[in-house]
């Protein structure tokens, strides 16, 4: 039987993973018992888990750090040649809104879903570090609300969260894609260099896989079976069907 | 659970109560539902100046809720009236792109970036500025700059501190030629059109469809309505063709060979206006001893314009006077292009003094422009003015001096005598000269630093790099607007900062200063600079916040003969200063460098509509119109694409001495055979840039390294290029 905290851990473990680390705070992340359970959670969710050329289990196991340390300079650092930050609206029309000269444009942040988280923070009184100001709805803080939500009971919420902003996680599986794609033949790499963020972006898409699930379990009809601030396992780790996973997710897998 | 928080990011007062009474109305639809139904509360207006071209046309921005919503042109602006051109909406999503630069970034010594904190890039900085000037001496640092309102003045008062005079605009990749031989001829680095009054306008290779202003394309789109003649040399039918009665195709670099053959005709049929050229002009007798030589048959040779339409031009032009003018021009052929590019604008101004035409209605006008009073507060006080003058100051002393060579700078970093260079709002190692000339420079510098928004070509090249922020989040000093009226404006702060390791301008150079040990010359703010520069003209800084541009006194224009501000007090036929400096002091004949032999052809450059050379191809928008309408397309003549058996959309390998690159072909009858034309604004090197990166190819990688004698211009378009079909 898995708990919230179960997954609240998870998250955690997780969430810190889509964003720049020390090295210390690196190897601690790898070390910590909360990486253990993550690993739990993908042989859980990710075990039937293929994508072309990519079997999102095995890539789940953090990487050296020199390789942490590439794919962090260059795909998860704003402005680099192949930065893919995981950042919603980043993956999103901008704004749905009616008049805007920018609405329909994609690339661009602080869309309508990163108004709408901050609203959500606002609301609840988070604070979002500077560091974030522009990328409010990252996918690391948009774990953490989940996660927040969950420890705190309020199961509606954190399905209503899962539902609303984990859609793109398709759009950025493919990014990171490309990414992994175009460093492979990029010429200001060596070959070491280009091993090393393929192997760095492919260890994200595994995080991708299983941020996915999670969020798929978390926004699953009926609260994923959350009740009293415990998750009912089993029924909520069931391998869910390629339509439901879609509407939560895109197309992650 | 040990080793790691469960919230790394998310801080606050949540309480419990709170997370669990949120209950479903957080739902994105909720959300979007009360948003839509409260959006009228919260928007707001401000105005700016547009960053999307040096005209900085003002513009009044709408934001909802903080966010940038849409943008028009502002209504007093001079230059808007009203409108701002696509490149202006285009360019305003910059603030929110995801190619922005976001932090400072330092090269490590593997070339690789990484991102670094304000303080370590400050204190790194500084460190080996203050080791360059020990070593070297101030002389051996130089900073380049796109001139922008705050940029411009801090530019130079931050070189000026360090003791170094080395400041130069971008202007030898655009007007430098022209600004430079106006200045000796007229006095003047530039002078206007009266389109409400004139009879008969000539471009000299100036579009204003292409390179917009919106208020010009208006006064030509009226001129062309009310009846008013306009006459187009261009190798290009151009975009602004549509209001053109006259297309005059001609050989690219040859207007001065026509410019020369008008004035052969207006002095030979003695259609020129004796009482201006008498009274307010000097060297009449050794121009026209020049010009007469220059015969439209002699010129038709030269230009493959047919010497009856020289003929005819030139006694309409001399019919319509005084209300009949060749317009300014502002780059290219008159501006930087060719080894004859200063005396093609000496001629232009000839041929206006010639009809008399000048500050007559209807004709060319010259007008002043309002500028800042004297400023009591000690600390905006000049730092002492440097001793050594300006590198390129001898080697180029036509150049105007505001400007500089940056062709100079290049020449200095190559040789030694440069040791760190700035760049500021420029991307000079893509659109200035050579790039691989400017790579070998980079190269060889102790220190590079580039300050910009995105990681342009030159930024990519450079040790540090520091983000600022986008146009729409900083104030900026005023701008002062000169015309028959006068106004002031300025950017204002229409947005709060989006990303929090991004700095204004003022920031930066406050920042570079302190940490070079020269922060005494620092100590205010931008905002506080404008105060007191918009105090000294009776405008309130927090008047100018609000409407954006303000009219100045009326400078009470009239029309008549103007005081040209040159040397002798008269129009300049012949100078001595340009004698001095190695060329003909008198306006006269200067064959281009590069002449295309059989098989190869001319090839010329220019801007379009929706972009401004390359700091805005890497826009999301712009770049999606670009690819959506093949916009990077070499133009074609359709007589050679039938003679190479070329189709329209087929790809051609284009080749000069420098360099080889493949591009697809645009096949039109707007071109004269023998020309080709490519949009100066594709063919990125940066992959930090990726919708830019690799699209299209570059005219500044097929031009050689060199100068135009005396003004130091990049001469780009001196080369021949051929193309060979690139089979499927």
């Amino acid at each position: 039987m898995q708990n919230a905290s179960f997954i609240v851990n998870v998250i955690a473990s997780v969430a810190i993973m889509f964003t720049r680390q020390s090295e210390e705070r690196y190897r601690e992340t790898c070390r910590s018992e909360a990486w253990a359970l993550a690993r739990e959670a993908g042989k859980l969710y990710l075990g039937d888990v293929r994508k072309e050329g990519l079997r999102p289990l095995a890539m789940l196991e953090p990487p050296t750090w020199e390789v942490r340390r590439a794919v962090q300079n260059e795909v998860l650092t704003a402005g680099m040649p192949f930065s893919a930050l995981p950042v919603e609206s980043l993956y999103r029309p901008w704004s749905a809104a009616r008049g805007s000269n920018y609405g329909a444009q994609r690339g661009l942040y602080l869309g309508d879903a990163a108004h709408h988280v901050q609203s959500i923070y606002d609301r609840i009184g988070i604070e979002v570090p500077e560091a974030f100001a522009a990328s409010p709805d990252h996918l690391a803080l948009l774990l953490e609300l989940v996660a927040l939500f969950i420890e705190s009971g309020n199961d509606e919420a954190a399905c209503s969260v899962a539902t609303d902003h984990f859609g793109w996680l398709g759009a950025y599986d493919e990014a990171l894609e490309t990414r992994a794609e175009k460093a492979a033949a990029a010429r200001l790499f060596d070959d070491e260099k280009k091993a090393a963020v393929c192997e760095g972006v492919a260890h994200l898409r595994a995080l991708v896989a299983l941020t996915g699930e999670l969020a798929l379990a978390v926004a699953r009809p009926g609260a994923a079976g959350f009740e009293q601030g415990r998750v009912r396992g089993a029924s909520c780790l069931q391998p869910s069907n390629q339509q439901e996973y879609l509407a939560v997710c895109g197309d992650v897998r | 659970m040990t080793g790691i928080s469960r919230r790394t990011f998310l801080r606050g007062t949540a309480a419990t109560a709170a997370l669990a009474a949120a209950a479903g109305s957080l739902s994105f639809g909720a959300w979007q539902a009360e948003q839509a139904h409260a959006a009228g509360d919260a928007v707001e207006e401000a105005p700016s100046l547009c960053n999307g071209c040096s005209s900085k046309c003002g513009l009044v921005a709408t934001t909802v809720g903080g966010r940038l919503w849409t943008l028009r042109g502002s209504d007093v602006h001079p230059y808007a009236k009203g409108h701002i051109c696509g490149r202006g909406h285009g360019l305003a999503q910059m603030a929110y792109s995801d190619e922005r630069l976001t932090s400072p970034m330092r090269r490590t010594e593997s070339g690789e970036f990484e991102p670094i904190s304000w303080d370590d890039a400050f204190a790194e900085i500084g460190q080996k500025v203050k080791e360059i000037i020990a070593a070297n001496g101030p002389e051996s640092l130089a900073i380049i700059q796109d001139p922008r309102p705050s940029g411009k003045y801090y530019s130079k008062r931050f070189m000026n501190a360090l003791g170094s005079p080395n400041v130069y605009a971008h202007s030898s990749s655009c007007n430098l030629s022209k600004e430079s031989a106006y200045t000796y001829t007229i006095g003047a680095s530039n002078y206007s059109t009266d389109f409400g009054n004139a009879k008969m306008v000539m471009f000299i290779g100036r579009s204003y469809g292409d390179g917009i202003r919106p208020s010009s394309v208006a006064s030509l789109a009226a001129a062309a309505e009310a009846g008013t003649r306009i006459v187009s040399v261009d190798p290009r039918l151009n975009n602004s063709g549509i209001f053109s009665d006259d297309w005059v195709p001609i050989n690219p670099g040859t207007d001065l060979a026509f410019l020369m053959a008008m004035c052969n005709v207006l002095i030979e049929e003695d259609l020129y206006d004796h009482e201006f050229v008498e009274q307010n002009t000097v060297g009449f007798e050794e121009f026209a001893a020049q010009a007469k030589e220059c015969t439209p048959a002699w010129a038709e040779t030269i230009t493959d314009v047919p010497a009856e339409r020289i003929e005819e031009l030139a006694r309409a032009m001399a019919a319509a006077a005084p209300a009949a003018s060749i317009e300014a021009g502002w780059r290219a052929v008159i501006g930087c292009a060719y080894k004859n590019s200063f005396d093609t604008a000496r001629a232009a101004t000839a041929v206006n003094a010639l009809l008399g035409c000048w500050g007559q209605k209807g004709g060319a006008l010259l007008t002043s422009s309002p500028k800042a009073g004297k400023l009591d507060d000690a600390r905006f006080d000049d730092p002492p003015k440097p001793e050594a003058k300006a590198i390129g100051a001898k080697e180029y002393p036509l150049a105007l001096a505001s400007a500089g060579t940056n062709v100079a700078a290049l020449e200095a970093a190559l040789d030694g005598r440069l040791k760190g260079m700035f760049f500021y709002n420029s991307n000079a190692a893509k659109g200035y000269a050579q790039p691989k000339a400017w790579t070998e420079a980079l190269g060889k510098l102790d220190l590079v630093v580039t300050i910009d928004v995105q990681m342009s070509e030159t930024a990519l090249q450079s040790d540090y790099v520091l983000p600022e922020c986008t146009y729409l989040e900083r104030l900026e000093l005023p701008e002062w607007i000169g015309g028959k009226k006068h106004f002031v404006g300025m950017r204002t702060r229409v947005l709060e900062p989006i990303h929090p390791e991004t700095k204004a301008c003022d920031e930066i150079f406050n920042g570079l200063a302190e940490a070079c040990g020269v922060g005494e010359y620092f100590q205010f703010t931008a905002e506080e600079l404008a105060a007191a520069q918009l105090k000294t003209v009776g405008v309130d800084i927090e008047t100018i916040k609000k409407e954006g541009t303000v009219e100045l006194a009326d400078p009470k224009f009239a029309y008549g003969t103007p005081t040209f501000k040159t040397a002798s007090g008269k129009f300049e036929f012949k100078t001595d200063a340009v004698g001095e400096a190695g060329l003909n002091p008198v306006i006269g004949y200067v064959e281009r460098k590069v002449t295309p032999k059989v098989g190869e052809f001319y090839i010329v450059g220019g801007k379009q509509g929706i972009h401004s050379h390359t700091m805005t191809q890497n826009i999301a928008a712009l770049n999606a119109i670009s690819r959506q309408y093949n916009m990077e397309r070499l133009w074609m003549s359709a007589k050679d694409a039938e003679s190479l058996g070329i189709a329209d959309g087929d790809t051609v390998e284009l080749s000069s001495s420098e360099h080889t690159g493949t591009v697809a072909v645009r096949v039109t009858q707007r071109m004269k055979p023998g020309v080709l034309f490519l949009p100066t604004h594709y063919g990125g090197d940066s992959p930090y840039q990726t919708r830019a990166y690799q699209y299209g190819v570059a005219l500044t990688d097929f031009i050689p390294f060199d100068a135009e004698p005396g003004v130091g211009s990049m001469m780009s378009q001196e080369v021949a290029v051929t193309v060979t079909k690139v089979e499927a």
